[in-house]
């Protein structure tokens, strides 16, 4: 692939990678954003998302040289914090467990660049997903959110195919009922 | 080329798209953000090429600037103020108090001392700081309590919480009324606070800490970290006083609402 057929965020990972300081730190901070979503997409609570994000920042710079411009930059990079969360997931099931995540107050002032109920939902989405089945959860998460092919997530999480597509309909079944009953429950007067 | 949907997904439009808008992830600073970026830069750099171990991101603000640290203390330890699980419970006080101040024994150039920083540092106004002295600068086996810090940092991402607390109380110990003495206090009590489940010692330092530095950098997490080390010690009395005092204090945190929460909740207790 030619330069001139390089999307910006192409041309700036090959640059960060052969060393450019500025396209580096422009590149992440670009990500950070993302990074965080998929992190707490991921995670239940918001506890650990800037640890994981942070391990998964610094695994992306430093596998930046493996780029190969071959698909988009973020779905690469997608990929990379998907590998750090599950593995970050996996060690923290070795470590003593802490009790779930204080409730989240959501009564915030909605943040100026997103319109005005936005942020609110997708904080809401993510209160749903700490309720399902972590296996679920990632099903859906990885199929919907970040566009994995279910043979590409039966790779990642060493499952068969049959039981991701199993997981997904589950997962789909309650997140769809959570949802149900949470709009019911706000036309409650 | 990834299949996004299966026909058995039956269009699933529940969960939005991955983008960069704000959400589901917590809002944080523009501040945090960068100093997010460039630590995790500068840390990419320092490892070695082995897996990565988590560390406590924010912490290591307070070890890779050299007298920056005055200013980005507050930035680095505002993770602090985080919400956080069920704390542990309360176990045997931590028995070792840090020296009090005192003259050195063995005479040295005085550590940099950086002025009382002013609340606008939360927030992320620049704020000069003192250039490090040509005098500190450099015998050969001089200690500095940068050095330290980054060593305790280097075992807090190791997850050696003891052998880092260790550090931190040689840093207030060997500099102290200092900016890094401080930061090595408040350092200290969050470890006691979350990972040595010695809740009555974190108290005791986040209250030391504020006594030495009533305003300017970190008492908005001195006085949180004492909210919380009262909750985690099972004294709703104690943890209403702290509370709306850090209500009182930090109108302007962006904690101030779980603060509130948390205040509404306690109030309800019997």
């Amino acid at each position: 692939m030619s330069t001139a057929e390089l999307s910006p965020d192409q041309a700036r990972a090959l640059a960060a990678a052969k060393g450019d300081r500025r396209a580096a730190e422009a590149l992440l901070a670009q990500l950070l954003p993302r990074v965080r979503n998929l992190v707490r997409y991921l995670v239940r609570g918001d506890w650990d998302v800037d640890d994981i994000a942070q391990e998964a920042l610094i695994a992306i710079f430093r596998g930046l040289p493996t780029y190969r411009a071959e698909g988009t930059f973020k779905s690469w990079a997608d990929r990379v914090v998907v590998r750090v969360t599950l593995a970050s997931i996996r060690a923290a099931r070795t470590r003593p467990s802490r009790p779930g995540p204080e409730p989240v107050e959501l009564t915030m002032v909605p943040d100026p660049s997103a319109p005005a109920d936005e942020y609110l939902t997708r904080r809401e989405m993510a209160l749903m997903l700490d309720e399902i089945p972590f296996d679920q959860r990632h099903a859906l998460v990885l199929h919907h959110v970040v566009g994995m092919s279910v043979p590409e997530i039966a790779e990642q999480l060493s499952t068969p195919l049959e039981t991701v597509r199993s997981r997904l309909r589950l997962g789909m079944a309650s997140l769809r009922a959570m949802h149900e009953k949470t709009k019911a429950t706000k036309r409650e007067p | 080329m990834t299949q996004r949907r299966h026909d058995h997904d039956g269009g699933f439009d529940l969960l939005p798209d991955l983008d960069e808008r704000p959400g589901p992830a917590r809002r944080i600073s523009s501040r945090q953000a960068a100093d997010m970026v460039r630590l995790a830069m500068e840390a990419a750099k320092a490892e070695p090429v082995t897996p990565p171990r988590r560390s406590r991101w924010k912490l290591a603000l307070a070890l890779v600037a050299t007298l920056a640290m005055a200013g980005s203390a507050a930035a680095a330890i505002s993770w602090h103020l985080r919400e956080r699980t069920a704390l542990p419970k309360p176990s045997p006080a931590w028995g070792i108090e840090p020296p009090t101040p005192q003259a050195p024994a063995v005479p040295q150039p005085p550590p940099p001392i950086a002025p009382p920083l002013p609340a606008e540092v939360a927030t992320g106004v620049e704020v000069p700081v003192p250039k490090r002295s040509a005098h500190v600068s450099r015998q050969p086996k001089e200690e500095v309590p940068e050095d330290l810090l980054a060593q305790a940092n280097r075992l807090r991402a190791a997850r050696r919480w003891q052998e880092a607390d260790t550090v931190y109380r040689q840093v207030i110990a060997k500099f102290p009324g200092t900016t890094s003495a401080h930061v090595a206090r408040v350092a200290s009590a969050s470890l006691h606070l979350e990972h040595l489940d010695d809740p009555r010692g974190a108290l005791r330092l986040y209250e030391g800490a504020l006594r030495g530095t009533p305003s300017g950098a970190l008492t908005e997490e001195a006085r949180y970290g004492i909210a919380e080390s009262h909750r985690a010690l099972g004294s709703p009395g104690e943890e209403l006083k702290a509370l709306r005092a850090f209500i009182e204090h930090h109108p302007d945190s962006p904690l101030r609402g779980r603060a509130m929460a948390r205040l509404r909740e306690v109030e309800r207790l019997p």
